[in-house]
């Protein structure tokens, strides 16, 4: 900077991010990584950490006193585990208990759709006990539920690709349920207006496709974005059931849910962010 | 009464959507959704476990609850849950809270949506600062232009009794009911709106008890056919609840428990004209 002359840059924003090594950490690195300054952590190597840490234990938490940071972004979430509502329980507690010397300037917390309707399961009983406890810890916030996120590069995503291309498509239930399907940039959008904006409103944000679409319907638009008609196999809910619990990919209780619709009412995020999501049908392509 | 503002948690429920209907033209009503959301009425999702859901919707005069999980397992923790959140709402808020509770209370069979009421009762009465508890007896009235998640028990006996020769009964179909009709319901909610009278509890009924048999008499009365009742045992009723979320195991062996409503709690409020069943019994068939 020559003498004489201010800069007029306002100083990059410094945000703690935790689960900076999933897939919803690592885009929003990737994708601000410019424009805020990022300190991340995570209990898994993946590059984007600044420091390694299992959030559960509470004596891990001393490694980031050295850094200063204005907010707080909370992506780390247990989502498979069989002890899914404790884990979570128990990051959330700590890092309030170590929030409480800190005292962040916001918090966003990336909840889940399923935090809007389904009640019953431990994930989602885990999302909205961390709501609460955000709620009445006094530190500004906004929350964030969005449904099904992806991009091309997901892992589910490109899952369903791989087996689209082989001719079939896999549908849990009859395929009839509504999802609203969020990309993963409109997230990013929303969380970097939050932060630019500093507008902590203390209040909860669905976002997703405008319009919901079937299971089935999803299946669909996902094969006709690579040219394919596959044979859709549905697998009843027990049988699907059974199988997460096998394979320890997806949590067993959510299959459960499955008959539920999770549209998104985007009300609150066109009126005070003015921030509409693609639809579904363009995001897939992009 | 216009500038008053009206939250309905649950205002896409049977009962929720009626009082909407309502009231609309004459408050400034907001009434609430969870997975379920009518198209009419301006209607915003809240899902009551989640406190930041809950204070988001922000400043009312009167919260008025129909909230309630009827069926499926950890129903009594999870509506203590709601209840304890709205109440703390509305202490914050400074608005009236209206909770409309079952005349199960008074059931000689117990159950853990019986005994859910029971604790809710005790809670609002030890923490809310300004309070109005209704038990309905039975409620019904003519069916609404909106997909329930739930069937209303009477239109499903209506409907029974319209098509088939020969209704299943649980029991003996001695067990007594006091049928009020919504319209009634409605009217003694607008009045606790208007009095100044505070930390009541009211019960609502038909004026007359009826036997579940003579029930079904009326309706088939109305549709001017005779029905014959095929009376069962509960047991394969509790079979059948596995099979559709209509029926609830614990409802079905609470049946037989008689149903008995004093209409004079709320006489101090003035006087109702309470519309008797045979006469009501019309509207069920729209």
């Amino acid at each position: 900077m020559q003498a004489g002359l201010v800069d007029s840059t306002p100083p990059r924003p410094s945000v703690l991010i935790t689960g900076c090594n999933g897939y919803v950490g690592r885009k929003l690195i990737k994708l601000l990584g410019d424009t805020v300054n990022f300190i991340g952590v995570d209990c898994i190597p993946g590059g984007n950490e600044s420091e390694l840490i299992d959030l559960r234990n509470a004596t891990s938490y001393t490694q980031l006193d050295k850094y200063t940071f204005d907010y707080v972004l909370h992506c780390a979430w247990d989502q498979i585990s069989r002890n899914i509502y404790e884990n979570n329980m128990q990051c959330a507690r700590n890092l309030f208990k170590y929030l409480e010397h800190k005292i962040p300037q916001g918090l966003i917390f990336i909840s889940s759709s399923f935090a809007s309707t389904t009640t019953g399961i431990q994930y989602t009983r885990s999302k909205i006990a961390f709501e609460n406890m955000l709620f009445e810890s006094s530190i500004p916030f906004i929350i964030i539920r969005p449904d099904m996120l992806y991009s091309a590069d997901e892992k589910k995503m490109q899952e369903h690709r791989s087996y689209m291309n082989k001719g079939f498509a896999i549908c849990i239930g009859n395929g009839q349920s509504l999802r609203s399907p969020t990309h993963i940039n409109d997230l990013v959008q929303l969380v970097h207006r939050i932060i630019t904006t500093k507008q902590f409103t203390n209040k909860v944000y669905e976002i997703g496709s405008p319009i919901p679409y079937s299971q089935e319907q999803i299946l669909r638009i996902v094969a006709a974005s690579i040219g394919r008609n596959p044979f859709i196999v549905k697998i009843p809910t027990l049988v699907a059931q059974f199988l997460f619990q096998v394979t320890k990919k997806v949590d067993p209780e959510q299959a459960r849910t499955i008959g539920y619709d999770r549209v998104a009412d985007l009300r609150a995020l066109r009126e005070d962010f003015d921030l509409r999501p693609r639809d579904f049908n363009t995001g897939v392509t992009q | 009464m216009a500038n008053e503002r009206l939250l309905i948690l649950g205002g896409n429920s049977f009962l929720g959507l009626h009082l909407t209907r309502d009231l609309a033209a004459k408050y400034d009503t907001t009434p609430t959704y969870l997975t379920n959301r009518p198209s009419d009425f301006n209607f915003v999702r809240c899902n009551l476990l989640s406190k930041p859901d809950l204070h988001g919707l922000g400043q009312f005069d009167h919260v008025i609850q129909y909230s309630s999980i009827i069926a499926g397992s950890n129903k009594k923790q999870q509506n203590l849950e709601m209840v304890r959140n709205a109440v703390e709402y509305a202490n914050t808020t400074q608005a009236k809270y209206i909770y409309i509770s079952s005349s199960q209370v008074n059931f000689t069979i117990d159950s853990d949506y019986r005994q859910s009421k029971i604790e809710a009762e005790r809670l609002i009465q030890e923490h809310s600062a300004n309070f109005v508890i209704i038990r309905p007896s039975a409620p019904y009235g003519s069916p609404l232009p909106f997909s329930f998640t739930r069937q209303q028990p009477f239109h499903v006996l209506a409907n029974l009794v319209s098509r088939l020769p020969v209704v299943p009964v649980i029991g003996n179909g001695q067990y007594l009911r006091q049928p009020v009709h919504v319209t009634n319901l409605n009217a003694l909610v607008e009045k606790c709106l208007t009095a100044p009278t505070r930390n009541r509890v009211y019960e609502i009924g038909g004026p007359k008890q009826l036997t579940f048999n003579a029930i079904i008499d009326i309706i088939s009365m109305a549709r001017s056919k005779h029905t014959f009742k095929l009376h069962l045992p509960k047991f394969i009723f509790r079979i059948a609840s596995h099979m559709t979320n209509f029926i609830d195991a614990e409802l079905v062996n609470a049946v037989s428990s008689d149903e008995q409503s004093n209409n004079e709690t709320w006489q101090e409020l003035g006087n109702l004209d309470l519309i008797p069943f045979d006469q009501g019994v019309t509207d069920l068939f729209g």
